[in-house]
């Protein structure tokens, strides 16, 4: 049972299209979690990530499987999912403002097992948009090889520069 | 903090209250209340100023049904009480029930509405409550059995997009808009270096 977390590393990004939180899974830990509640942008685009492997490679193959509730609070929710993807796409919309970047809180499970997949399940608030409203995610994702990562590579769907962003990991004792 | 390269015992003490030295046990626990036949009650030593993200349990809910638990956020010590917060949440049940709850003017942030069938319980996260110059953002999940045999989930995102300190929270667990309360235990907690 988890009893509490313990802090593994913090690494923080400005003026970056990408960055990576490096050596940050170890057989200590079999679930990790990840908050992000520091993050600025200029461009309207989605969050995501992809793992590094024990050798600290960026894994872009299309081994990634994911399925998210977009969930807003004035029109309809949308569902999206895709399968064979290089990257685990579409989580925490965000806009131009430094003040609409809720959170991103993950849980990512067994990435240092060699034997297993590794999974993640996360949640996330923002704001923004030309009307501006709230925005929701619910999401799971799979990176679906049998191998053992050492590492997280956040990106933007728009390929597009983060202003900053610090993301903390944790490991669950 | 500069040291000779050796930590006295004071060095590690005025670095862990400066969140810069890491110890076993990063999510510190801030408070635990218990409802018991109130309608609400009030956390006001959240430590905002430590924690960028906050934690919240709900436990042993019981006790009436449709009892719809929300959140109110204290800025600078005044509550707010407008319709000025948004959430979107989906709920479903085992039964195959499932729906959309959405609102731009809101009151509360609404949680989750437990029922009285078994004890139960929930966990909301809490963003940015102390940085004036960010909105204050939730995400939260709850659980509950509908009826002897449906159980029903909720889960969501809340904002208060207003860039202010929070430093408050008020926490509804009564039946809506009546003064009947619940009895559960919550808990908040700080998340360390988040």
């Amino acid at each position: 049972m988890a009893t509490n977390l313990e802090f593994i590393k913090s690494t923080t990004g400005t003026s970056v299209s990408t960055l990576d939180v490096t050596d940050c899974f170890s057989a200590d830990y079999d679930v990790y979690y990840v908050s992000i509640s520091k993050a600025d942008f200029t461009g309207n685009a989605y969050t995501g990530m992809r793992f590094l492997d024990s050798g600290g490679t960026v894994i872009n193959q299309l081994e990634y499987d994911y399925a998210t509730l977009n969930m807003n609070s004035s029109t309809s929710f949308t569902e999206l999912k895709g399968t064979s993807q290089s990257y685990l796409p579409n989580f925490a919309l965000t806009q131009t403002g430094s003040e609409d970047f809720g959170g991103i809180s993950f849980y990512i499970f067994n990435p240092y097992d060699s034997s297993s997949y590794t999974f993640v399940t996360l949640q996330a608030s923002t704001y923004g948009g030309a009307t501006p409203k709230l925005y929701g995610s619910k999401y799971i994702g799979v990176h679906k090889s049998a191998e053992q990562l050492s590492g997280i590579h956040m990106i933007r769907s728009d390929v597009a520069t983060m202003d900053n962003m610090t993301v903390n990991v944790y490991g669950v004792k | 903090m500069a040291n000779s390269g050796i930590f006295s015992v004071n060095d590690i003490n005025d670095l862990i209250n400066n969140q810069q030295y890491p110890k076993i046990g990063e999510l510190q626990h801030i408070q635990t209340q218990t409802f018991s036949e109130v309608y609400n009650l009030n956390f006001m030593e959240i430590q905002e100023e430590y924690y960028d993200v906050h934690f919240m349990t709900f436990n042993r809910v019981n006790g009436y049904s449709a009892i719809n638990s929300g959140i109110q956020f204290y800025e600078d010590g005044v509550l707010e009480t407008a319709n000025v917060y948004q959430d979107a949440s989906q709920y479903g049940t085992t039964g195959g029930s499932f729906g959309e709850s959405k609102s731009t003017a809101r009151n509360r942030i609404y949680l989750h509405n437990y029922g009285n069938q078994q004890p139960t319980g929930g966990y909301a996260y809490f963003y940015n409550l102390g940085d004036n110059t960010k909105y204050s953002f939730s995400t939260f999940q709850g659980i509950h059995l509908d009826s002897p045999q449906d159980a029903f989930f909720r889960f969501g995102s809340a904002v208060l997009p207003q860039a202010s300190t929070v430093d408050g929270i008020r926490l509804f667990g009564g039946i809506y808009g009546s003064n009947i309360g619940a009895d559960f235990d919550v808990s908040l907690y700080g998340i360390r270096y988040s």
